[in-house]
């Protein structure tokens, strides 16, 4: 096996591993929260979503630009793919965000700053996925290299959605650091690495998916070269 | 509930604006002779957002008067404070709307893409203009609106400010 | 049962979203590697056809 593979292998396996490992801290190790109980706990998987949300929108950004600025298809590749993982965590934010709430809070849904901000971002990166079949294989790339500069304006005030406005969304990040208990901190910091390698696990296949694809279009586009050249 | 309405009636006529902007250019092949005369694409994005923008604002001009009529609202006193948000709020919107109504005039459905694209963005402009509309016709001054005048503005900057970097590689064929 | 109901709903989406995800990409490969190899197999079939005359 070359070493390609076998670092492939590695990080596969940390990912599992780490995963497998977050779930027994979820419940094994990190203590019942006294005032909302057992559900707490999907707190260990919201707030990574929600980062990494946030991480897939902002590699979006900075390929759009690249490839704004070098015209290499490869960036045009990476914003895609990374929009729709960005999407798939943003997805999850907002399914277990309402299912906390709804024992919590009493309802399903607010329109509360927050909650909005995080929708609103959601429409913005389906538009994204959705203007790329819209829109012709030409400009397919610069169209939606724009919009995905143009969307990520969005992440920052999502983000800072319960500052900037009052909000009934908790806050995680104070001043005076993160204010939860020091094994709900190592669970949480443990769940993020795990979400982390899942991030990355899901960019790489589906980047690989799309150079999969384009070795086809080349494969087909070699056949075809191969068949005028012999009907000349 | 009256400016809620109202900006919907104001998002409409400028969604109609938007659409004929670039979809005109685009069926006619105008386009092409556009983009051979000697000016910068950021020029030419100027010229089609204020052409936008005078049409939704003689449309809102139009709106207000009727709804003035129609809802009894006597709008005489707060004619200069909201004449203001309604023109950043409008400006805003027609900035973002000039950007997508460029990207959407190649595809077949587009109307459906225009707003698909602009609406999730403008939200905060909309968002904006809606509460600092609300605040002004409640009887506010210009001290109360002043928070919601920051986002607008803000807004409109950056709008303006990513129209002028990214609108030349919209442009190009 | 009580609040556990929410907490098994919660972490059983997100699964759920993950593995459709990753099943529908694994699924994706296969078809995709199935079609390279045979665009492959053409394109050797070609060129070997071609040296030969």
């Amino acid at each position: 096996m070359t070493s390609k593979r076998i670092f492939k292998l590695i990080f596969e396996l940390a990912t599992f591993a780490a995963m497998l490992a977050a779930l027994y801290a979820i419940f094994l190790y990190a203590p019942v929260e006294k005032t909302m109980g057992l559900v707490q706990k999907i707190f260990y998987i919201h707030v990574p979503s929600a980062f990494l949300a946030f991480l897939g929108f902002f590699i979006t950004f900075i390929a759009s630009i690249l490839y704004l600025y070098k015209r290499d298809h490869k960036w045009d590749v990476a914003a895609f793919c990374s929009a729709e993982i960005g999407v798939i965590f943003c997805t999850i934010v907002l399914i277990t965000g309402p299912i906390w709430a709804k024992p919590i809070w009493n309802v399903w849904w607010t329109w509360d700053p927050r909650l909005t901000t995080t929708l609103i971002l959601w429409f913005i990166y389906i538009s994204y996925l959705m203007l790329r079949r819209s829109v012709k294989e030409s400009q397919q790339g610069n169209f939606s290299a724009v919009f995905g500069i143009i969307g990520f304006v969005n992440v920052p005030i999502t983000f800072l959605a319960i500052r900037l406005w009052r909000s009934i969304h908790p806050v995680l990040i104070t001043s005076r650091g993160i204010n939860i208990s020091t094994p709900m901190k190592h669970t949480l910091a443990l769940t993020f690495l795990a979400f982390c390698l899942l991030f990355f696990y899901l960019l790489k296949s589906r980047i690989k998916l799309e150079k999969m694809k384009m070795e086809i279009e080349m494969f087909s586009a070699l056949i075809e070269e191969n068949i005028h050249y012999q009907k000349n | 509930m009256f400016p809620g309405i109202l900006w919907v009636a104001f998002i409409f006529s400028a969604l109609l604006g938007l659409s004929r902007s670039f979809g005109v250019e685009r069926d006619r092949g105008t386009l092409l002779g556009l983009l051979l005369c000697p000016v910068s694409p950021w020029e030419i994005f100027l010229a089609k957002m204020i052409g936008t923008l005078i049409f939704t604002v003689i449309m809102e001009i139009f709106t207000i008067l009727v709804f003035t009529i129609l809802y009894n609202q006597n709008l005489l006193p707060f004619l200069l404070p909201l004449g203001l948000v309604v023109l950043l709020g409008t400006l805003g919107f027609s900035a973002i709307g000039t950007i997508f109504s460029a990207m959407s005039s190649t595809s077949k459905a587009r109307d459906v893409i225009l707003s698909i694209l602009v609406f999730p963005i403008s939200v905060p402009v909309i968002i904006a203009s809606v509460k600092a509309t609300g605040l002004i016709l409640d009887g506010g001054s210009i001290q109360t609106v002043y928070a919601w005048l920051k986002i607008l503005v803000a807004f409109d900057l950056v709008f303006l400010l990513l129209a002028f970097l990214t609108f030349g590689y919209i442009m190009e064929e | 049962m009580g609040s556990s109901i929410y907490l098994f709903s919660a972490f059983s989406s997100t699964w759920i979203i993950i593995f459709i995800y990753i099943f529908s990409m694994v699924r994706k490969q296969r078809t995709l590697e199935i079609r390279i190899e045979k665009l492959r197999a053409t394109l050797e079939n070609k060129l070997a056809a071609e040296n030969a005359r």
